[in-house]
C-alpha cells in the first residue's frame, strides 16, 4: 500500500523523464537544435520593447542584433515553441483539472510573500538566464544531451546555488501541517 | 541525414507548426510531471522530492543515448548539430544566480510558463519578475561586455575536454547520473524516512 | 499501472544501450561519407559546388562576404603562384581545421582550389564530411584555369587547359612571385567583362543559429 503524498496525481517522473528525452530527441533529429523557453520570453518582450522604444532599441547593441532596424524578434522558432508550451500546459492541465487561479505557497507564509519572492526570483531568473545564455530548457537540459562542457557546468552551478542558498530560505517552503 | 532546415525543407507554416507541437508536447509532459507546482520544484533543494533530478537526468540520459546512436548508424549528423557554445565564466555566474532564483521563486523560465498557463498567480509574478531581470540585463550587459564574452571556448564538447571517445564519455555519464538517482533516492528515504511516494 | 517496476529494467537498458554506443564507436570519415553520398556527391556530379574563376574574382572583391581560399597545393606551385589572401593547407592538414571550418561566421564562404580539380574535390569531400561546412565550393578547373584567364599571354590557355588533369601546374609562370603576380587578385575591368553563371549561396546552418535565442 502506498502513501500518497500528492494529492494530484502526477506522473512518475521517470517515465515522464523518458518522455521528455524522446521529445528531446526528436527535437534535436528534426532541427538540429533542443528545446529552449527564456529565449521565447526574452524576445517577446524585445518586441514588446521594439513597439515602445524602438531607438533605444536600435542603439543597444544587446537588444539591436535581435531586434534592430527591421528585424523581427519574433521570427524566430522559440516563439512558436513558447506559444506551445503555453497550449500544452494548459491542455494537461485542464484535463486533470488543475487549472486554478491559486497560488502554491508553504503554508508558513502567506501569499503575498510568495508573491513577492516568486518575483525577486523571477528577476534573478531571467537576468542569470540572460547572463548563462539559456536556462534549464535550453542550457541544462538540451545542451547537456549533447555533451556541451558549457551546459554541464552551467547545470553543476545552478545546483550549487540552489543548495547553497536552500537553507536559509527554508521557511518559504517548509510543509507544515498539510502538503 | 538529419538535421534538416525545416524552414527552408517545408516552409515556413509547416516549420511553425512542428515547433508549435514540439512547445505543447514539452509544455504537456512538464504539467504532467507536476511542475507547475512550484512547491514540487523547491522541495528538489530540501529532498523531500527528487522529481527535478530524476525527470532532468532521466532525460538528457535517454535523448543523449538516441543522439549518438543515430549518428553512429548515420542518421543523424552530429557535427550539424546545435552544441551550447561554452562560456566558463558567465556560464557559472549565471548557473549560480539561477540556482539562487530558483529556490527563491519554486521555477525557472520554463516551468514557470507551465504555471502561467494553468493560472498559478505566483507563476505570473515569477514571469513579471523574469522580465524586469531580462530588461535589466539588456541594459546593463554593456556595463561588463568583456565579462559577457569571457572564457569562451566554442564548440566545445566533453570528448573534446577529455580526449575520450564519444561513446566513453556517454557511458560515464549514464553510470555517473544513475549512480547520482540512485544516492538521491537513498537520500531522501533517509531524511524522511518514508514509503514509496508517487 | 504500477510504473515502478520499470525503473530498474529501464536502467538496465538504458546502461546497456550506452555500453553499446562505446563499443559500436561513432563513424570514421570514410563511414560518413558513404552515409552522405547521395546527398552530397549529386552536387559534385551536377557541378554545382564548383564555381568559375570570374565568380572567385568577384567573391574576393565582395566586402560582405568573409572569403576564405584555402589552397591545397604543394609548397613549391604555392610559391610560384598563389591568390592572394589564399591560406595555404595540404590536403592531410584539413582535419585539424574541422572546428574551424565548421564554425565558419554566417557570411563566410570557403572555395578551395588546386591545380586542377581533382585534389580539390578529395579536400571538399573531406570538409563537407568533417565539418558539414555546406559554404564550401571548389574552384572549377583550379590554377591552370585561373592563370588562362587572368595571366597575360595568349599561349598560355591552351597549355594550362588542355591535356590531362594531372595536378601539375601547367601554365609556365617564369618567376616565384608568390601572390605578387599581376594575376594573384585580377582587377574589376576584367571581371566585369566575363560571364559566368553564379553558384554561391549562402546556406544557414543550425549549428550556427540555433540556441535559446
Amino acid at each position: 500500500m502506498q502513501a500518497k503524498r500528492n494529492p494530484d496525481r502526477y506522473w512518475d517522473p521517470y517515465i515522464a523523464g523518458v518522455l521528455l528525452g524522446l521529445l528531446l530527441f526528436l527535437t534535436f533529429f528534426l532541427t538540429g537544435h533542443g528545446l529552449g523557453s527564456s529565449g521565447g520570453v526574452n524576445r517577446l518582450l524585445v518586441a514588446l520593447e521594439d513597439l515602445v522604444v524602438p531607438r533605444h532599441v536600435d542603439t543597444t547593441p544587446y537588444l539591436a542584433a535581435m531586434a534592430g532596424g527591421e528585424r523581427n524578434p519574433l521570427d524566430h522558432w522559440i516563439v512558436w515553441q513558447v506559444a506551445g508550451i503555453l497550449l500544452g500546459g494548459f491542455l494537461s492541465g485542464w484535463l486533470r483539472g488543475r487549472v486554478r487561479l491559486e497560488t502554491r505557497h508553504g503554508p508558513l507564509i502567506t501569499p503575498r510573500t510568495r508573491w513577492v519572492m516568486a518575483f525577486i526570483g523571477g528577476v534573478l531568473m531571467g537576468y542569470g538566464a540572460r547572463l548563462a545564455r539559456g536556462c534549464t530548457s535550453g542550457q541544462a537540459l538540451s545542451g547537456s544531451a549533447v555533451l556541451s562542457v558549457g551546459s554541464w557546468m552551467f547545470l553543476i552551478f545552478v545546483f550549487v546555488g540552489g543548495y547553497l542558498v536552500a537553507w536559509f530560505l527554508r521557511r518559504l517552503w517548509q510543509p507544515g501541517g498539510d502538503n | 541525414m538529419a538535421p534538416w532546415d525545416l524552414a527552408a525543407e517545408l516552409g515556413d507554416i509547416v516549420a511553425w507548426a512542428i515547433y508549435l507541437l514540439i512547445g505543447f508536447a514539452f509544455g504537456f509532459i512538464l504539467e504532467s510531471a507536476g511542475f507547475a507546482d512550484a512547491r514540487l520544484l523547491a522541495a528538489q533543494f530540501y529532498w523531500r522530492e527528487i522529481r527535478v533530478i530524476q525527470v532532468m537526468f532521466t532525460a538528457i540520459l535517454v535523448a543523449m543515448v538516441l543522439i549518438f546512436w543515430s549518428s553512429a548508424l548515420g542518421w543523424l549528423d552530429y557535427d550539424d548539430v546545435w552544441v551550447n557554445p561554452t562560456y566558463i565564466w558567465p556560464g557559472i555566474v549565471g548557473g549560480l544566480i539561477m540556482g539562487v532564483g530558483f529556490v527563491f521563486a519554486g521555477f525557472c523560465p520554463g516551468t514557470s510558463l507551465v504555471g502561467v498557463a494553468t493560472l498559478k498567480v505566483d507563476a505570473i509574478w515569477f514571469v513579471a519578475g523574469a522580465a524586469v531581470g531580462i530588461i535589466s540585463f539588456g541594459e546593463t550587459v554593456s556595463f561588463y561586455n568583456d565579462f559577457w564574452h569571457s572564457g569562451f571556448l566554442g564548440r566545445f564538447t566533453l570528448q573534446d575536454w577529455l580526449g575520450l571517445p564519444t561513446g566513453a564519455v556517454v557511458l560515464g555519464l549514464v553510470v555517473m547520473s544513475l549512480l547520482i538517482l540512485w544516492i538521491g533516492d537513498i537520500v531522501r528515504r533517509r531524511i524522511y524516512g518514508d514509503s514509496d511516494e508517487d | 499501472m504500477k510504473t515502478e517496476s520499470l525503473h530498474v529494467p529501464g536502467a538496465m537498458l538504458l546502461l546497456l544501450a550506452a555500453a553499446g554506443l562505446a563499443w559500436y564507436g561513432q563513424p570514421v570519415p570514410a563511414e560518413k561519407w558513404e552515409f552522405m553520398r547521395s546527398e552530397l556527391e549529386p552536387r559534385l556530379t551536377e557541378r554545382r559546388v564548383q564555381i568559375e574563376p570570374a565568380e572567385l574574382a568577384e567573391l574576393m572583391r565582395n566586402d560582405y562576404i568573409d572569403l576564405q581560399i584555402i589552397d591545397v597545393r604543394n609548397e613549391r606551385d604555392w610559391n610560384l603562384f598563389h591568390l592572394r589572401g589564399a591560406e595555404r593547407i595540404p590536403v592531410e592538414g584539413l582535419f585539424a581545421q574541422r572546428k574551424r571550418f565548421s564554425q565558419l561566421p554566417g557570411n563566410g564562404v570557403m572555395v578551395i582550389v588546386s591545380n586542377d580539380e581533382a585534389t580539390a574535390t578529395e579536400a571538399w569531400k573531406q570538409v563537407m564530411v568533417t565539418a558539414s561546412q555546406p559554404n564550401t565550393y571548389i574552384l572549377a578547373g583550379g590554377i591552370n584555369r585561373w592563370l588562362a584567364e587572368f595571366a597575360p599571354g595568349h599561349h598560355g590557355r591552351k597549355i594550362a587547359t588542355e591535356g590531362a588533369a594531372d595536378e601539375r601546374l601547367r601554365y609556365p609562370v617564369k618567376k616565384a612571385l608568390g601572390s605578387r603576380h599581376p594575376a594573384a587578385f585580377p582587377d574589376t575591368h576584367h571581371i566585369k567583362t566575363l560571364e559566368f553563371e553564379s553558384k554561391v549561396k549562402l546556406q544557414k546552418r543550425v549549428v550556427m543559429k540555433g540556441g535559446c535565442g
